[in-house]
């Protein structure tokens, strides 16, 4: 059983079953950042963690998109130190170590592709929000000790968390360091995808995502288990389309929660794993159910439920919802709300998901033909300002304004308004790129761009100072060139090639030695060419001490020039054949 | 020895006429009586309950007497199919048969919304029943309209197979969208032909999909029929083929035996081997099924009786 209590003004809930593991949960995650910031919670959830070191019992911390949490598995005691020192550490952080956790947060972000999860959230919420989840850190390029003792004073409060203990009664005496606040309540966040009803991108290199938004409730749950289900079934069992496929339920607030879908896909079976995938969505919408896969569930639920450890592995989420303001349900209850699950409610449920679905296919598969609505590609329309033409592209140009920046093509435009900016990325080089709400991005490169100084200076002025984030310089090779059809090699690439050459001729494998007839041919060229050389010499001679009247002198020219080829051809001769009998 | 036939006659290359369970249910529908029509439909074999689903092709009008079923009923799955075959077929009359880049954007947006139509009830079918065949054969089609790809043609191939082993009217419907023409290839074609000539009952129809193959194989070439179906290779296969198919002991009248005849009269002819033309051409008597060959020939009704003519001559 779940049971409440209050420690040192903070609430806590806890069961005696199972391990002895607590935590502390904060409201607050990187969808509380703004683009230009991001990162800046995760940074203090390594930096809270530092001091602690290596210890004899485990201890970690995690930065999801609405809360973070901090916990660890070990005595009693030992759960008391962690709490404490977490606690104190979150107010005291060792910004002298900042320059290396950010080294250490790149290091980690780099590791990581861009999951189908990330993918699906930019593509619904843009560069806000949950969407925040495909961005790299950029916040932590130019964030200071001020902003984290700022962040970390408004969100790691006291009224801003809960505690939570399993396998062991909550010590009452247990005091925490931490400051008074608020609870915060979740942001708000507009989704970026622009026309209602479910929407698709073509985007995913070689994986399928689906997304939807559902009211949260037991029937929901019974649906993502059904969809996980038939998903793996025929789309991994049956079919052999994909090796991975995973269903996640994930409550968003109190009221709501997103389904996510993922799977991985065989290569050369994108079209038939996406047309699977949409006839799994079509079987949980219109198909029967039947009361059989229906009751596998609720068991599956019943027996998990019934184990001792349920309830330990359960309270993580229980916190959440105790930050969220959702009252905490017993199992017995949670089980008796599926129990009362039926068919017709997990259709229903599989209505609402038809509805808000995002599908993410392959790139270059469409799913029009199943109601999913492509998500432009392009903005609305672009601002009306100066336009700047692109070096050796006249079809695309920049337009700026005192309103935003349009990238314009052929096919389109791509604006970010100042207002909406989420950041605005500054190279040292005099590059930016400015990242709007809805995602949408737009370069300002002054080596593609022969921008007026007055451009720069406008774009500047306009875009918060909040949302400017300085990167550091970047390579040669990362800064943009125009494009320069047919250009003679610069003189780089040309001693590239030069040192591929020699390289090559380097590596040409060596002639074998000459056998008893190449060495016999070549003793008797020898024999021919010296005599031929000392024949040429003495014309060359008489030639010189001789004067020839009858000769005009473009005659002598010509004879000179033609004895002088003769002697350094039969002279490269002779040095050709000795070089190659001495090897 | 076969009976003489005359040398003037009239094919009847009607369906209906050809499989008389279809013609009963032409009759049902043009009566409005939509009970009798599903239940003949219900006793016909799958060969023909799709033939019975192409009847809307030319059934212009019939759309509001669909809808208005649908409406009565969204479970309906026979009404549901018959509907998106008449938009797919509509959407894809409208499109017309220029190459894609030549057609009226107008027209190429209906045509995608009909087809998109169709495919969304033939999803929400798929999914209500999922082992009603004749939804899953016209998914076929509609797949290709689409352009979604051959994995996806044959995923849903694969669904008729699992519901209706040895299917031969989606054999049929697979092979034409294998072909280069829906960015397949006639390797695909003719490995696809073969699985059937290999895997088919004795005395089927399925080994026909041979003679299809090679119709493809000339379409997309510019050798005359008779320079392929001379070829010694080609002539040993249809051999097989036939041995497997018309030729065989086990060979009897029943679902696409009519059409299997009519592809093997029509390969021995171009082989110009004609006792066995003759043969099939005999068995096929009034009757004749050339719906397969308005995908390679521009009249196929004319074709099919020059060539009866010929084999008539060499008797």
């Amino acid at each position: 059983m779940i049971r409440w209590t209050e420690i040192d003004g903070i609430p806590a809930i806890y069961t005696e079953d199972g391990p002895t593991v607590a935590g502390i949960t904060f409201r607050v995650g990187y969808a509380d950042e703004v683009l230009a910031q991001h990162g800046i919670t995760h940074l203090i959830e390594h930096l809270a963690l530092h001091r602690l070191g290596t210890t004899d019992y485990h201890f970690n911390g995690t930065t999801a998109p609405s809360f973070t949490s901090f916990f660890t598995e070990g005595s009693p005691e030992s759960v008391r130190v962690f709490l404490e020192r977490v606690c104190g550490d979150l107010h005291a952080l060792p910004v002298d170590r900042l320059d290396v956790e950010t080294g250490v947060l790149r290091t980690e972000a780099s590791s990581r592709g861009l999951s189908t999860g990330s993918r699906l959230s930019v593509w619904r919420y843009g560069a806000k929000g949950i969407g925040l989840a495909a961005y790299p850190e950029w916040g932590l390029h130019s964030v200071t000790a001020l902003d984290l003792q700022a962040w970390a004073s408004r969100y790691f409060t006291r009224q801003n968390a809960v505690l939570w203990f399993s396998g062991m009664t909550p010590p009452s005496d247990l005091r925490l360091p931490l400051p008074p606040g608020r609870r915060e309540p979740l942001p708000f966040v507009a989704e970026a995808m622009p026309a209602p009803g479910p929407a698709s991108a073509a985007d995913s290199p070689n994986a399928l995502g689906f997304s939807a938004i559902v009211e949260r409730s037991a029937a929901a749950q019974a649906y993502a288990a059904l969809l996980q289900r038939e998903m793996f079934q025929r789309i991994r069992q049956d079919a052999g389309y994909c090796y991975t496929a995973v269903v996640g339920y994930e409550a968003l607030d109190a009221e709501r929660a997103m389904i996510t879908a993922v799977a991985d896909i065989t290569d050369g079976q994108q079209p038939a794993a996406v047309g699977e995938f949409i006839d799994v969505l079509a079987t949980l919408q219109w198909g029967e159910l039947g009361s059989s896969s229906l009751d596998e569930q609720k068991q599956a639920a019943r027996t998990a439920r019934a184990k001792p450890e349920w309830e330990a592995g359960a309270l993580p989420s229980f916190a959440q919802d105790v930050l969220l303001g959702k009252p905490i349900e017993q199992a017995e209850q949670l089980q008796s709300e599926l129990d009362a699950v039926r068919p017709f409610d997990v259709q229903n449920v599989a209505q609402q998901a038809s509805r808000t679905g995002l599908l993410l296919t392959p790139q270059g598969i469409e799913s029009l033909w199943a109601g999913f609505t492509p998500i432009p590609l392009w903005s609305e329309n672009a601002v009306t300002g100066r336009p700047v033409a692109a070096m050796g592209d006249e079809n695309r140009s920049v337009v700026w304004s005192n309103e935003g920046v349009s990238a314009v093509g052929a096919d389109g435009a791509l604006t970010v308004r100042y207002a909406d900016c989420q950041a605005m990325l500054m190279w040292p080089d005099g590059g930016r790129v400015l990242v709007g709400g809805d995602g949408i991005a737009v370069s300002l490169e002054p080596t593609l761009y022969a921008f007026p100084p007055e451009a720069m200076q406008t774009v500047d002025a306009y875009v918060s100072a909040q949302r400017v984030v300085r990167m550091p310089a970047r390579s040669p090779e990362a800064i943009p060139v125009p494009p320069q059809p047919n250009a003679p090699a610069t003189g780089g690439e040309a001693k590239a090639l030069r040192r591929e050459r020699r390289q090559a001729r380097a590596d040409r494998p060596p002639r074998p030695p000459l056998g008893p007839v190449g060495r016999t041919f070549s003793v008797l060229g020898l024999l021919v060419l010296i005599p031929a050389f000392l024949f040429g010499l003495l014309v060359a001679i008489v030639l010189l001490v001789e004067p020839m009247p009858e000769i005009d002198t473009v005659g002598i020219v010509t004879l000179t020039l033609f004895v002088g080829g003769y002697l350094v051809g039969v002279t490269w001769a002779i040095i050709a054949i000795i070089l190659r009998m001495r090897r | 020895m076969f009976a003489a036939m005359p040398t003037e006659f009239e094919p009847i290359f009607d369906q209906t006429r050809v499989n008389p369970g279809v013609g009963v249910v032409k009759a049902a529908l043009n009566a409005n009586d939509w009970s009798r029509a599903k239940d003949v439909f219900a006793g016909l074999n799958p060969y023909e309950q799709q033939l019975s689903i192409e009847l809307v092709d030319d059934a212009q009008g019939c759309d509001g007497f669909l809808e208005a079923l649908l409406s009565a009923n969204p479970r309906d799955s026979l009404a549901a199919t018959m509907l998106a075959r008449r938009r797919a077929v509509v959407g894809r009359q409208i499109r017309g048969t220029l190459p894609a880049a030549q057609v009226p954007p107008e027209d190429w947006k209906i045509y995608r919304d009909k087809v998109h139509s169709a495919e969304e009830l033939l999803t929400r079918t798929c999914a209500i029943n999922p082992s009603f065949v004749p939804a899953w054969t016209t998914r076929i089609r509609t797949a290709s309209y689409m352009g979604y790809g051959i994995p996806e043609v044959k995923r849903r191939f694969a669904r008729v197979e699992r519901y209706s082993p040895q299917d031969l009217y989606a054999q049929i419907e697979l092979l034409f969208h294998l072909a280069p023409k829906w960015h397949g290839s006639l390797e695909q074609t003719h490995e696809f032909a073969w699985r059937c000539v290999n895997s088919s009952v004795p005395g089927s129809a399925a080994a026909a999909l041979l003679v299809s193959h090679y119709q493809l194989r000339w379409w997309y070439s510019e050798a005359t029929m008779r320079d392929i179906f001379t070829e010694p290779q080609v002539r040993q296969e249809i051999l097989t083929a036939a041995n497997q198919s018309v030729m065989n002991p086990a060979f009897t009248f029943g679902a696409g035996s009519v059409w299997a005849l009519t592809q093997f009269a029509y390969a021995f002819a171009c082989m110009e081997d004609w006792p066995r033309a003759w043969n099939c051409f005999a068995r096929l008597g009034d009757y004749a099924c050339i719906d397969s060959w308005s995908e390679t020939m521009t009249n196929p009704g004319s074709t099919f009786t020059e060539l009866r003519k010929e084999v008539v001559a060499h008797q």
